[in-house]
């Protein structure tokens, strides 16, 4: 047990490094000088020995695995730099997006585990029947649109037409109602069709019929044994979602206008911030990397043939 | 006891099982021989409805115990399932939860028709796979059905079927995922279980030496249609359809 967990956290300090340099050379041989770039918010065009000061005071004269080192000192010290565009500390800038991100993207996976597992559970327990034709032919039709397109409309109806919320960003909690329910909407419906393939799936297994001969009622076979045989790739697939939110929701989290992960990430990118983007490249590795053996670790809990067969090559 | 009347099983409009009439005495064994694709399989699972997807009894009845199957609710045929009527698969591995413990299933099987303690379902679990023979009933209870070989699995889920005292059991090809030594052990054991439970037997299988050593009575299956049916002797040794006549003589001679 504790020889594996020492290979991977080797395997996960190392993919960690790999995608810091990684990310720090593609900032660096990108074009555009930031030095430059920050002089130039003043308004006035610089002169070249003002940007040769800048480029020093900012420590760019330095070679390339100088820079990458100091920066990844700073990191192991939660020092990600100071964004070249506010002049605030990156950690500080991912820290006030985070919570909004966060909610966000906690908000959308519980709903729409709660709205899709008991449909697709209905729509394979009433294979072909009315309910499940109009479930398919509506999640398909979500599940095709883009999901900006549904949050216009969302927002058309509910805050230009009905008045229930404002289209700037409400205040607290209200501000999420609608992102959330637009994410929901469209990954639902896609977690929806999803499932019912899941589902039918082990609902066709030999286990199944094995169970209704004992006298299990076919409700508690579907609702207890199909499900729990299903948690693995539902798991997995939720995860992923997660991993996917909290990274940003970026187009859902820009046409709402809440300042999220996704948010930041947009505007760094737009304005050159290599700290911050440098910073949001980590941020997405981190999650990646954490939410993944966070799975990894739910399959064994779930599965015993998973959890003996690793015992086996210890 | 059971009482098959004219039964037509069909698969979406295809006519698998045709006018199938046959009948099961308490304590008897009942044994139907058939190649694959000849709708035994079929027959015995429309005993207990779990026919695959697309498939249903289009015709006929099922007589059992004064009950009219056929007709049954869903709730009710629950409580007739694993009760008064138990069944064993071909491959147990598969047929059984593959999450759960031997325990649980145990627990499970006896808790959905009748209350009782986590506790006793394991004793209960525990002194039915003595009586089988199987050994270190501690250690299986507490595996998983991938963990068991193929011929303990199968004792493993005759010992489910027996848990609620069931009047008739099943078969659907009980001993032919096993090797032969293991075959031969299969059948002795359900013999065994015949004559101390008193429960009669509805075995299926395309191997007619199983069906010789085991049967009372026989039943030939070909393409749909119960050919033949009668006495095991009278079967084995003056059949009247040609193809039992044929079935027989493939039979490969091994001396039991």
């Amino acid at each position: 047990m504790s020889n594996i967990f020492i290979k991977r956290t080797i395997a996960l300090i190392a993919t960690l490094l790999a995608i810091t340099f990684l990310t720090f050379v593609v900032s660096y041989l990108s074009p555009g000088d930031p030095a430059e770039i920050k002089l130039s918010k003043t308004g006035m065009p610089p002169s070249p020995e003002v940007i040769e000061e800048t480029r020093k005071a900012m420590g760019l004269d330095r070679p390339l695995p100088v820079q990458y080192f100091s920066w990844l000192k700073g990191i192991l010290k939660g020092d990600m730099g100071v964004s070249h565009r506010t002049g605030q500390n990156v950690s500080a800038v991912l820290g006030k997006a985070f919570p909004k991100t966060l909610t966000i993207a906690l908000s959308t996976v519980l709903l729409t585990t709660l709205i899709a597992i008991p449909i697709a559970l209905l729509c394979v327990r009433y294979t072909d029947s009315l309910f499940d034709r109009v479930i398919q032919s509506t999640t398909y039709m979500f599940v095709s649109m883009p999901s900006f397109i549904v949050g216009l409309v969302l927002l058309y109806v509910l805050a230009v037409r009905l008045h229930w919320f404002s289209v700037t960003p409400g205040q607290g909690l209200k501000g999420y109602v609608m992102p959330v329910s637009v994410l929901v909407l469209s990954m639902s419906s896609w977690y929806i069709r999803q499932m019912r393939t899941i589902f039918s799936n082990q609902w066709s297994m030999d286990y199944v019929a094995g169970l209704i001969a004992k006298g299990i009622s076919k409700r508690r076979v579907l609702h207890r044994h199909v499900l729990k045989n299903s948690l693995v790739p539902i798991i997995t697939l939720l995860g992923n979602s997660f991993a996917t939110l909290m990274v940003g929701a970026t187009i859902v989290e820009n046409i709402f206008s809440v300042p999220g992960i996704g948010h930041v990430a947009i505007e760094a990118v737009l304005n050159r911030d290599y700290p911050v983007i440098q910073g949001f490249v980590l941020w997405t590795a981190i999650i990646y990397i954490l939410i993944n053996f966070l799975i990894d670790r739910t399959y064994s809990v779930i599965d015993p043939r998973i959890r003996l067969r690793k015992g086996e090559t210890l | 006891m059971l009482k098959i009347h004219n039964l037509e099983v069909c698969y979406d409009k295809h006519i698998t099982v045709q006018n199938v009439n046959l009948s099961v005495q308490a304590g008897e064994i009942v044994g139907i021989v058939g190649e694959s694709g000849s709708g035994k399989s079929t027959l015995v699972r429309s005993v207990v409805d779990i026919l695959p997807k697309g498939g249903c009894v289009t015709n006929g009845c099922i007589h059992f115990c004064g009950k009219e199957l056929t007709t049954l609710k869903d709730k009710q045929m629950n409580a007739v399932r694993g009760k008064d009527i138990a069944m064993i698969f071909q491959h147990p591995q598969l047929t059984m939860e593959p999450l759960m413990t031997i325990d649980q299933a145990f627990y499970e099987c006896i808790h959905v028709h009748r209350k009782c303690e986590r506790r006793e379902a394991r004793e209960i679990g525990k002194s039915l796979m003595t009586d089988l023979g199987l050994e270190k009933p501690d250690r299986i209870l507490n595996s998983y059905p991938f963990e068991l070989s193929g011929g303990m699995a199968q004792r493993v889920a005759v010992a489910l079927a027996l848990v609620n005292g069931p009047k008739l059991v099943l078969a659907d090809e009980p001993t032919s995922a096993l090797d032969v030594t293991v075959q031969r052990k299969m059948i002795d054991l359900l013999l065994r279980v015949r004559d101390k439970t008193g429960c009669a037997l509805l075995l299926v299988s395309h191997n007619f030496g199983v069906i010789a050593k085991m049967a009372d009575r026989v039943g030939v299956m070909y393409r749909g249609k119960l050919v033949e049916w009668g006495l095991k002797e009278e079967v084995l040794y003056r059949p009247q359809h040609g193809y039992t006549d044929r079935l027989i003589r493939a039979i490969p001679k091994i001396q039991w």
